[in-house]
């Protein structure tokens, strides 16, 4: 078979089913801290994950689904969003051609792709990627169905070293209005 | 559809620069950075490995690569040289000490082909502390004005400290209108 590739990431239509690669793969690569600032520097979001434990996962996968839990306001409105990423390369060999391919996924409707390639990570490293974006700009009726069906918002997270896929994450969002009596 | 065609069009709007940010280890890169964007900066530990960051200067994306100056990471720097439209390279006014070593690390970069076409902003940090070298000694000791290596090259020596912000945007707007001229210049 074929293997899974940056081109089949940035064509994918769809939400996968499972995992496409072995955890074992993205050994000694580790993800320290993920924060969300808005325009004006203020921290929004900051790596507050839960394990999402989903029936159709199995053995090990059980526990690598994460959950989010975001302001519907910030982001689905088509504000300007700033993100942080740190990240270790704790192996003795530096990764070649890192490449970040991100889904975010309506359902089985695509909403946004993020690409992004670290030329080169140094052996025994920890790097901070720091990124704007544009969120998607998306409809009063989607923005409602978003609210109303929590976690119908997911992404896939696939990281290449060269063409070889490394790490598979898999994310789904829940979207809180502020409003909204708890 | 959806963001995809929204950031390529950013992208063709915004029109994007890389900065490369290199120097001796300890000469206040990541600082540099984070003052220029208004951010806190007395947590700052030494970088073991890069910063990436994409801000927005007078309608540019600059896209800026902060690299670990210690010398076990001095070996990698040629890793991230290419598509660099401009190269900062920051100096500690105050470790006199260094000087040299400095002088030899900026000609090493200099001389690499991936950074030819690149404009070199070089910016005398640590300008607040007692007993730092002025940019005018700065100038001497990096040899700036006799060196040949400079003479095709679009370069400029600003005066500045992290610490207090003074002359980084100064420095910063120098780099984007050099880049800009010479980059965008048709469009």
């Amino acid at each position: 078979m074929k293997e899974f590739g940056p081109e089949d990431a940035l064509q994918l239509e769809k939400p996968t089913k499972s995992f496409l690669c072995p955890l074992e793969d993205g050994q000694g690569i580790d993800f320290e801290q993920f924060v969300i600032s808005n325009e004006e520097s203020k921290v929004i979001f900051k790596g507050q994950l839960e394990i999402d434990l989903r029936p159709e996962f199995e053995g090990d996968d059980k526990y690598r689904g994460i959950k989010y839990t975001l302001g519907e306001e910030v982001l689905l409105r088509n504000t300007l969003i700033q993100t942080k990423l740190i990240f270790s390369n704790n192996r003795n060999e530096p990764l070649q051609n890192f490449r970040m391919v991100e889904k975010h996924f309506l359902d089985e409707v695509e909403l946004a792709c993020y690409d992004f390639t670290y030329p080169f990570v140094l052996p025994n490293s920890t790097n901070c990627w720091e990124s704007l974006y544009e969120t998607p700009k998306l409809s009063e009726d989607e923005i409602e169905r978003i609210v109303a069906n929590p976690l119908c918002v997911s992404s896939d997270t696939f990281y290449f070293e060269g063409n070889k896929l490394v790490i598979h994450q898999k994310v789904r969002y829940t979207y809180v209005r502020n409003d909204k009596k708890e | 559809m959806g963001l995809l065609s929204i950031l390529k069009k950013v992208k063709e709007k915004e029109r994007e620069v890389r900065l490369l940010i290199l120097g001796l280890d300890n000469a206040g890169k990541t600082t540099i950075l984070r003052k220029f964007c208004g951010e806190p900066i007395d947590k700052i530990e030494p970088t073991l490995g890069f910063n990436i960051k994409t801000l927005e200067h007078k309608s540019y994306k600059l896209n800026v690569w902060d690299v670990g100056g210690q010398r076990t990471i001095r070996a990698y720097w040629r890793n991230y040289f290419e598509s660099t439209d401009g190269l900062i390279f920051v100096v500690d006014s105050s470790d006199r000490a260094r000087l040299e070593l400095c002088r030899k690390e900026l000609m090493d970069l200099l001389g690499q082909e991936k950074l030819a076409g690149a404009s070199l902003l070089i910016f005398a940090n640590k300008q607040d502390i007692a007993g730092a070298l002025t940019v005018e000694g700065i100038e001497k000791v990096l040899g700036l004005k006799e060196n040949k290596i400079f003479e095709k090259r679009h370069w400029a020596i600003k005066a500045c400290s992290a610490f207090t912000g003074e002359g980084l945007v100064d420095g910063m707007d120098w780099m984007t209108d050099d880049i800009a001229s010479r980059i965008f210049m048709l469009s």
